[in-house]
C-alpha cells in the first residue's frame, strides 16, 4: 500500500514537471551542437556565447517580470517604449552622475508601471488594450523628454561599467540578469506573494473567496514588470553609453515569445521562471546562428515568428 | 427553495456581493461590505456552491488547495516553508477522511465530496469561527454524503458556527437549530430545525395562492 502511494506520487509528480523545462534544455544542446558543426571555431568561443548571454540579458530581465504578469492572465505590451522613456528619464539627469541616472530611469520604469496596473485595476481597463495604449504615451513621452535626440552617456563610467564592464570574466549584464532570474524564481515558487500571483491568474473568483485581493497582485506584477524594464534600461544604457528615444522597438515581443516558449500559459495560473530563463537563451541562440549565417534580419523576424506560433499551438494541445 | 435569494445572501454576509441594506456583525464586530479578506480575518470561511469554479485550482494540488487562505502561517523569513505546508494540509486532509490519502495529486482527480473536504479542510486550518456553506452535498455521491454530514457535524460540535443552504430538507431538519426561510430575496420564517418537518418548511416557502390551488 505504501508502496503504491510513493509511485503513483512520483508518477503525479512528473506530470506536474512543464514539459519546457525537459524540453528546452535539450533543445539548447542541440543548437549548440549545429552551431559547433556549422561555424566550427566561431560559436563554440566564450567570447561569442558570452555575447549571446550579454545580448538576452536585456530581453531576459524584461521577461522575467512579464512572466509574473502572463501569470496572472495579463500582457505588457508597453515594456518596449518603456525602456526608451526610463532610459530618457535617467538621460537627463546625466549632470548628476550615474547612481542618479539609474534612480531616474527606475523611477520612470516603475511610475509606467504603476499607470498601467492602476489602469488595469482601478479603470477596468483589459490588459491588451491599458498597455497597448502606454506603448505610445510611452514612447511619445521618450520622444518629446529627449527632443528625438538621443543623450550621450559617455561621461557616466559607473553605468558603462553596468552595461559593458566585467566581473571574474562575465559580462555585468548577464549576471544582473541571472540574479534577476533567481530572485524571480525565489518570488514566484517559495513566497505567498508567488503562490497568489497563480492564484489569481488560475482561477480569480476562488482567489477572491480564499481572501485574496485579485487587483493588489494584479496592479504588483505590473509594477514588478515596470521595475525589471528599469534595470534592463539602466543594462542598455550603459551598454550603448547613450540614451535614445528609438530603442525598445518590439521588445515585448521577444519578452513575450521568451515567456511562452518556456511554458507559461497565456491564460494564467501557470508560470515558469526556469522556463523563460530557457527560453531567452534559446531564441539568443538562434538569432545567433542566423547570425554567424549572414541570415537578414527581415528572415530572423520570420523565425521568431513562427516559433511563437509553434510554441503557442503546442501549449493549446495540453 | 432555489432562485429566493439564499445563495445572494450568503455570498452578500462573505462580501463577495454588495449589500442593499443592513449590515454583517461577527462577534459584535462590523464587517466592511465587499471584502471577502476581511471577513476571513474577522473568522468567516465559505464553502461556493460551485464548488470546481469558485472553490478550487483544479490543476494545483490538494496540499495547495487546503493552504491557500492561510499561507501567512508558513512564513518563514520570507519563504514559504513547504515542509510544514505540506504537513498541515495533510493532517487535515487525513483528518476529514479524504481518499485516496494522495494529497500531492491534483484536486481534479478526486471525487466530488473529496473535493468538498479539501475546500472544509482549507476551513479547518484557517480555524474560522462561522463557516458558510452553500449547498455542501451538491455533486457528491450518496456515500459520500453521510461523510460530509459527519464533518460538519463534527465542526459544530467544536463550536464552529455553520451557516447552510440547502436544497435537502432532511438535510436542513437533520443538522440546523434554526431553520431559515427565503422567498424573493426576503426571510419569510422561521422554524425549530428539532420540531420542524418538510412539511413545515414547504408551506412557507411557497406563497399561498399556489398551496390552496393544490388544496
Amino acid at each position: 500500500m505504501a508502496v503504491d502511494t510513493s509511485t503513483i506520487n512520483t508518477k503525479a509528480r512528473l506530470r506536474q514537471l512543464p514539459v519546457q523545462e525537459l524540453v528546452l534544455p535539450i533543445v539548447i544542446i542541440a543548437l549548440i551542437i549545429v552551431g559547433v558543426i556549422i561555424r566550427p571555431g566561431v560559436f563554440l568561443t566564450s567570447d561569442n556565447l558570452l555575447n549571446v548571454l550579454t545580448q538576452a540579458s536585456i530581453t531576459g530581465t524584461i521577461a522575467i517580470g512579464m512572466t509574473f504578469v502572463i501569470a496572472t492572465g495579463g500582457i505588457d505590451l508597453s515594456v518596449g517604449s518603456v525602456l526608451a522613456a526610463a532610459s530618457i528619464a535617467g538621460g537627463l539627469l546625466t549632470p548628476y552622475g550615474s547612481w542618479i541616472f539609474m534612480l531616474g530611469a527606475l523611477g520612470m520604469a516603475l511610475l509606467l508601471g504603476a499607470i498601467n496596473g492602476l489602469a488595469i485595476t482601478w479603470g477596468k481597463v483589459v490588459p491588451f488594450i491599458a498597455t497597448l495604449a502606454m506603448l505610445t504615451i510611452a514612447r511619445g513621452l521618450a520622444l518629446w523628454m529627449s527632443e528625438k535626440t538621443p543623450i550621450s552617456l559617455i561621461e557616466l563610467n559607473i553605468l558603462q561599467w553596468f552595461g559593458s564592464g566585467r566581473v571574474l570574466g562575465i559580462p555585468v549584464p548577464a549576471l544582473v540578469f541571472v540574479i534577476v532570474a533567481i530572485i524571480g524564481w525565489v518570488l514566484l515558487n517559495r513566497t505567498t506573494f508567488g503562490r497568489h500571483t497563480l492564484a489569481v491568474g488560475g482561477n480569480r473568483s476562488a482567489a477572491r473567496i480564499a481572501g485574496i485581493r485579485p487587483n493588489r497582485i494584479v496592479f504588483a506584477v505590473y509594477v514588478l514588470t515596470g521595475f525589471c524594464v528599469g534595470i534592463s534600461a539602466i543594462l542598455l544604457s550603459g551598454r550603448l553609453a547613450s540614451a535614445s528615444p528609438v530603442v525598445g522597438n518590439l521588445v515585448e515581443l521577444d519578452a513575450i515569445a521568451a515567456v511562452v516558449i518556456g511554458g507559461t500559459a497565456l491564460t494564467g495560473g501557470k508560470a515558469s521562471v526556469t522556463g523563460t530563463f530557457f527560453g531567452v537563451i534559446t531564441f539568443g541562440l538562434i538569432f545567433n546562428l542566423l547570425n554567424l549565417l549572414n541570415m537578414p534580419t527581415e528572415i530572423q523576424g520570420i523565425v521568431k515568428g513562427a516559433l511563437i506560433l509553434v510554441a503557442v499551438a503546442l501549449q493549446r494541445r495540453d | 427553495m432555489s432562485a429566493s435569494g439564499r445563495t445572494e445572501l450568503l455570498r452578500t454576509i462573505y462580501g463577495l456581493d454588495p449589500a442593499q441594506s443592513g449590515e454583517v456583525r461577527v462577534a459584535g464586530r462590523r464587517l466592511p461590505p465587499a471584502r471577502p479578506d476581511l471577513a476571513i480575518r474577522a473568522g468567516l470561511g465559505f464553502a461556493p456552491e460551485e464548488r470546481k469554479s469558485e472553490g478550487l485550482w483544479l490543476d494545483w494540488s490538494l496540499i495547495r488547495n487546503t493552504t491557500i487562505a492561510d499561507l501567512r502561517r508558513f512564513r518563514r523569513g520570507p519563504f514559504t516553508d513547504r515542509a510544514s505546508e505540506r504537513r498541515e494540509a495533510s493532517r487535515h486532509l487525513r483528518s476529514l477522511n479524504t481518499r485516496p490519502d494522495a494529497p500531492e495529486r491534483p484536486a481534479r482527480q478526486f471525487s466530488g465530496g473529496n473535493q468538498q473536504k479539501a475546500v472544509l479542510a482549507r476551513w479547518l486550518l484557517r480555524s474560522c469561527k462561522v463557516l458558510l456553506l452553500d449547498e455542501p452535498t451538491r455533486g457528491v455521491d450518496v456515500g459520500a454524503r453521510s461523510e460530509i454530514y459527519r464533518v460538519i457535524a463534527e465542526l459544530a460540535a467544536n463550536g464552529i458556527g455553520i451557516v447552510m443552504v440547502s436544497s435537502e430538507l432532511a438535510e436542513l431538519l437533520g443538522f440546523c437549530h434554526r431553520v431559515l426561510v427565503l422567498r424573493e430575496g426576503h426571510i419569510v420564517d422561521e422554524l425549530d430545525g428539532a420540531t420542524s418537518t418538510e412539511e413545515d418548511i414547504l408551506r412557507s416557502a411557497v406563497p399561498v395562492h399556489s398551496t390552496t390551488k393544490a388544496g
